[in-house]
This record gives C-alpha cells, structure tokens and sequence, in this order.
C-alpha cells in the first residue's frame, strides 16, 4: 500500500515539475492582468509541495514498514489480462478508421473474451460476430452515428 | 413559494408531454440497468449516453440524463440486496441489512422498501426544490467572481475531505484535473497552452473521455484483474409475489424513510459525494435511534429505508447548486454541467428566469422518474435480477465495445478514445492507490470556470488578492474552508502517534 503511495506520490511530483516547467515557457504577465501561464504555473507550485509532503510521508512510514515487517506484500490477481485489456483498446482505436467499425467491434469482442476466457473460442467467436452485427445496426444504421466505413465498406 | 408552485404546475405541463415521458423512461429504465450492471456506473452512463441526446432538444436531453443518474441509484440498491455487491458506492450501506435479508429470504421487502423509500424521498425532495431553488438563486445574483472563486475552492477542500482515503490525496487529484483543465486555449486570451502543436488538444480534454475512462474502463480493468472466480456471482432472485412488504414493514421504514430524507436533502446541498455521506449518515442515525441497534447488521429495514431515501434524497438536492449556482458538488452532476454546457445552457441563477421550462421541466420529471420507477422497477426486478446472471466475463468485454462506441460518437473522433484509454489506465492504477477519480474529475469540468473566476477577480482589485476576503460572502466560504482544512490536522493531531498519518480509513468501494 505504502510502496503504491510513494510511487504515486512520485509520478504526481514529477507531473507538477512538468506543469511548471512548461508555465514558465508561457507570458506569466501579473496578477492584476494574467498572462495564460500563471494560473497552470500556480497550480503546479501547489501540486508539487502537496506531492513533496505526500512523498517524503509515505517513504518514511514505508522505512518504517518494510523495517518491521520486512517486504510488504504484493497485490493479489494478475495484470496481464489487464495489459490485455488496454492493448485491445488501443487496437481499437488504432484500426478503427481503417478497418470500419462493425469488424473492429467483433474483433475487439473477440479478442477481451479470449483474454477472459479462452477456452470457449466458438462461444466466443459467436457472441462477437453477433456484438459487431447488433452493435452495427444499432449505432449505425438505427442511430445514424458516422462510423467510419474502412476497407471493406462496413 | 406560490409563484413557484405555479411554475411548478407548469413544469408538470412540460414534463407530461409525451416525447419528454418517453424519455423520462428511457433514462429511468437505461439507469436502472447501468446501475444494476457492474463495470459501469452512473458517472460512465451518464457520459456515455451525452451523444444520444445530441439530437434531442436541451429540455428533453436533461430530463433523459437526470433519469439516468436516479435510475443508476436505485439499480445499484438491486445488486446490493441481490448480491452484496453494490452497484454505485452510495449503495455500500445498503449491503449491510439488504442482503442479509435476502439472506434470510426477504429480498422482496427489502427492494420493495428502497423503492417507495426512493419515491416518498424524491416527493419531498421536490417540495424542498421548490422551496429552497428560487431564494437560493436570487441570493446567488450577489455573487462576483471572488464568490464563485471561493465557493469552488470551498467546493474542492470539502470533497477533498469527504471523498477517498487521505486528504491529500484527493487534493492532489483536484489539482491534477484543475491542470488538465487548463489543456487547450486560454478562456480570457485565447492563446493555446500545453497542446504540443495538436490541433486535438486546443478544444481542451474531452471529459466525457476522462469520465468514461476514469470511471468506466478504469472499473473494468479492475474487475479484469480480479480472479476467474470472482468474475461469477451467486444471485438470489426473488418471486414476485415474495415483492410486497408486510404493515409491520412499512410501520417500521416509515419514520426512517423521513428521517433519511431530512438527512439526504442536507447533505445534499453541500459540497461532496452527498449520496455517499448521506446514506453513511442515514444509516448511522437509524442505527443510535434504534431501540433495537443489535438488529442493525442482521437485516434490519431500518438499514435499508434511512439510507436508500437519504440516498435519494441527496441526488434531487445537488441539483440545487447545479442548475442556482451553475457548480456541480459531485461528479455526476459535473457530468450533466458538461452536458448542459453542450446542449448551449448556462446554469447559474438566471437560469430559472431565462429557461424556466428547462429547470422546472426536469424537476417535475424528476417526480415523474421516481413514480415510473416505482411503478416499474417492482415488478421487473426479476428480469433486472436475471441480467445479473450473465457472466462478468461475457459482459465485461460488451462494457469496453460499448465504451469505445459511446466515446467515438461524442466528436467522431479516435483521438478521443486514446485519451479515454490513457485516462482508463490512470483510473487503474489510481484505484490501486486509493487516489480517488471524482476530484480529479470535478476540477477537470470546473477547472476553466475557476480560471475564469481567480483571473476576473484579480483584474477588478488590480491584482489585490485582500479582495477574496473584502467581500463577506468570499470571507465566508474562506473561512468555512480553512476550517474543513483544519479539522482533518486537528484530528491527525490527537491521534496517538504509531497509530498512521491522514488516512481515514478504507473507503467504500464498489
């Protein structure tokens, strides 16, 4: 839990330097006419000493932990169904204008139940063909959304 | 008062023609299922649906929306007494009695119980619209942007403080969203800021794909990282004519339906995840005025009426500050800002003068939502309860199909699902954390308001910042919110030490 902290507190530091460093490239101008880099820079000195205090908190109560208890425990269940998860999506999003949206949308139902379940590929394969033609009738043709068509007009 | 009774009856006149009935009960019954569905809740639901009411006119489209919100509610109480697996984190509480009277076979009451809880709280919910949204507004006219810059940063210490499991943590987050929101062109000068050349970036982030990830992918890829066998679920589903409860039920729910309804509509008028707190607070008072509080735990419907009306309850009064002060206090209400925003309405307190029949068209429809709920969600609680059988494993990949869909159709645009994706991603690990994603979202929405506001302030003093604290209303929430930062150290303070740092302890979760 500590461990996550700490490393949250971290990414969230680094994300306020980001925010300031990229402020101070703006016009600050000043307070009584503010130029469009002094409210993000603002923000940003503040993000930072709140994630400063955060930080330094969690990585010594973390010291403190890891001396009395030795290495604190990882999180139960498996992140490669998850990894999974994200690279369909990006998929997705990568292939949608190309290959139209009713295959995308069987392909991308397919590949998430094959990661949740991979053994059942012909119940599988049926419940995506049947999402990418129910989907495809109703978003497109019913609801008139401009999907794009891709290669094969779909 | 009686002016407004009369707009009132006029509201009931838009709110009962037939389109705008047709969707009402489209979003009761399309929140119902979000709610009941795991993987999705109202705030993705809500996000989800802004691009059906693209069509719609801004009356119709918030009346659907707003029936979404309370709908997700009340589905989410389902699958609390179903399955001890709460639909909506204001639904936590209601595991507690609720199952364990599905437990001992008293499912039926149980759902019978939150939905007239949910109705007797929405009707007097709607007197107390009626009687606090008109004074509340013309109050609000005194407001300068000092007022509104304070009132917003009053808005984000106190769900700061409620929301999560450390103050910081969610002050954190409102920050990182108060920055996110400053992504595109700047509201007073109009130059582009942090958008990297990117023709995507200078409308800003959309938050309906921050919405949908934080809350809607992000949920998914947590239940996907749960074990195969915490993907299925036992469902205890009652017959329907197990539904009815008995007098000696409705003599004991009465009272705490009340009692939850004061406490609801309170709550709910202040900054923070009301239906959340309201139910906790609900269930609490229920609890101390017992004279049975043994019984609490063990299936008492107490447990189940207080918090589910308080429930209610805080859901109709948020839309108090919303639609007066033009300030959502909780992510879903930031969400139907962004879609009043879309749909051209500005709320704030000219909103009842300029667009009568859409604030008084929704909060009739309101009243109409939770009398189509109750009429019927009752009987369909055992189709509702057969739609939990499907296998999260079968559903959970329809949820992203329907995610990636919702979100290229808000701006036919791919650019937004990397975004939805990327937020989905931080969503995950946020959750690992227990960095909360409401604060997050709220100053994403309110960001560039709050902008607006801190800069306008600043010009008319010439840049005197004593100004914030000149003008008594500002001085007020300054101080209310110096007092909600206080407290937490205060309370750090007298803990023994050994005994940990800001956490408050494990938040509800779904």
């Amino acid at each position: 839990m500590y461990r996550n902290d700490a490393l949250g507190g971290a990414l969230i530091f680094l994300f306020g330097a980001l925010t300031v460093y990229l402020s101070l490239k703006m016009p600050l101008g000043t307070f009584r006419a503010a130029g469009p880099g002094l409210f993000p820079l603002c923000l940003g000195i503040l993000l930072l000493v709140l994630s400063s205090i955060f930080t330094l908190a969690t990585g010594l109560r973390l010291r403190q932990d890891e001396r009395r208890e030795g290495k604190p425990a990882e999180g139960t269940g498996s992140v490669k169904p998850v990894l999974g998860f994200m690279a369909v999506i990006a998929f997705a999003a990568g292939f949608l204008e190309h290959l139209g949206y009713a295959p995308t949308a069987s392909i991308v139902v397919m590949a998430l139940l094959q990661i949740l379940g991979g053994s059942y590929w012909r119940r599988n394969l049926v419940i995506s063909l049947a999402a990418g033609a129910v989907s495809h009738f109703l978003f497109v043709r019913w609801l008139q959304i401009p999907f794009p068509q891709g290669v094969l007009g779909l | 008062m009686l002016e407004s009774l009369q707009q009132l009856a006029g509201g009931f006149g838009i709110a009962t023609t037939l389109p705008n009935l047709f969707y009402c009960l489209t979003g009761a019954i399309v929140g119902t299922l979000i709610g009941v569905l795991p993987g999705i809740g109202p705030i993705a639901g809500i996000a989800l649906l802004i691009p059906a009411t693209f069509s719609l006119n801004p009356t119709s489209a918030i009346i659907m929306l707003a029936g979404i919100y309370y709908g997700a509610m009340y589905g989410g109480s389902t699958t609390s007494i179903l399955l001890n697996v709460p639909g909506e984190t204001a639904s936590v509480i209601t595991c507690i009695d609720g199952y364990r009277m599905a437990q001992k076979g008293r499912a039926g009451p149980a759902l019978a119980i939150c939905a007239i809880g949910s109705f007797i709280a929405g009707s007097i919910g709607l007197l107390g619209l009626v009687a606090f949204a008109p004074p509340l507004a013309r109050a609000a006219l005194a407001f300068g942007p000092a007022e509104y810059f304070s009132l917003m940063v009053f808005g984000f210490i106190v769900l700061s403080n409620v929301t999560g499991a450390s103050l910081l943590k969610s002050l954190m987050m409102a920050l990182i969203g108060l920055i996110i929101g400053t992504i595109g062109l700047d509201p007073v000068k109009g130059d582009a800021r942090f958008t990297f050349g990117s023709m995507s970036l200078l409308s800003g982030i959309e938050f309906v794909a921050v919405a949908i990830g934080l809350f809607g992918i992000g949920e998914v890829l947590s239940n996907v990282e749960k074990t195969a066998v915490l993907l299925d679920g036992k469902v205890l589903v009652p017959r329907l004519r197990e539904l009815f409860p008995s007098l000696e039920d409705l003599r004991k729910s009465i009272k705490a339906m009340l009692r939850g309804t004061l406490i609801g509509f309170g709550v709910g008028l202040v900054p923070g995840p009301a239906p959340v707190i309201a139910t906790y607070a609900a269930y609490m008072a229920e609890k101390r005025i017992s004279k049975h509080p043994e019984e609490f735990g063990q299936g008492a419907i107490e447990g189940v009426a207080g918090p589910e009306s308080a429930n209610n309850a805080a859901c109709q009064a948020a839309f108090i500050p919303l639609f007066v002060l033009g300030i959502p206090f909780a992510p879903p209400t930031a969400i139907l800002l962004g879609a009043l925003l879309i749909h051209g309405v500005t709320p704030g307190p000219m909103m009842i003068k300029e667009s009568p029949e859409l604030f008084w068209g929704v909060i009739a429809s309101m009243y109409i939502g939770n009398f189509i709920l109750l009429l019927l969600n009752l009987p369909f609680v055992p189709l509702f309860a057969n739609i939990l059988r499907i296998q999260k494993r079968i559903l959970l990949p329809l949820v992203i199909l329907f995610c990636i869909t919702g979100m290229y159709s808000v701006n036919n645009s791919v650019f937004d699902i990397w975004v939805m994706l990327l937020f989905g991603g931080i969503g995950f690990m946020a959750g690992k954390g227990k960095f909360e994603g409401a604060p997050l979202l709220l100053g994403l929405v309110l960001g560039p308001r709050m902008e607006v506001a801190f800069r306008q302030s600043l010009m008319i003093s010439h840049g005197d910042f004593s100004t914030f604290a000149d003008r008594p209303i500002s001085l007020a929430f300054l101080l209310a919110t110096a007092l909600f930062l206080i407290i937490p150290i205060f309370r750090l303070g007298l803990k023994r030490p050994g005994k940990g740092g800001a956490s408050k302890g494990p938040a509800p979760t779904n």
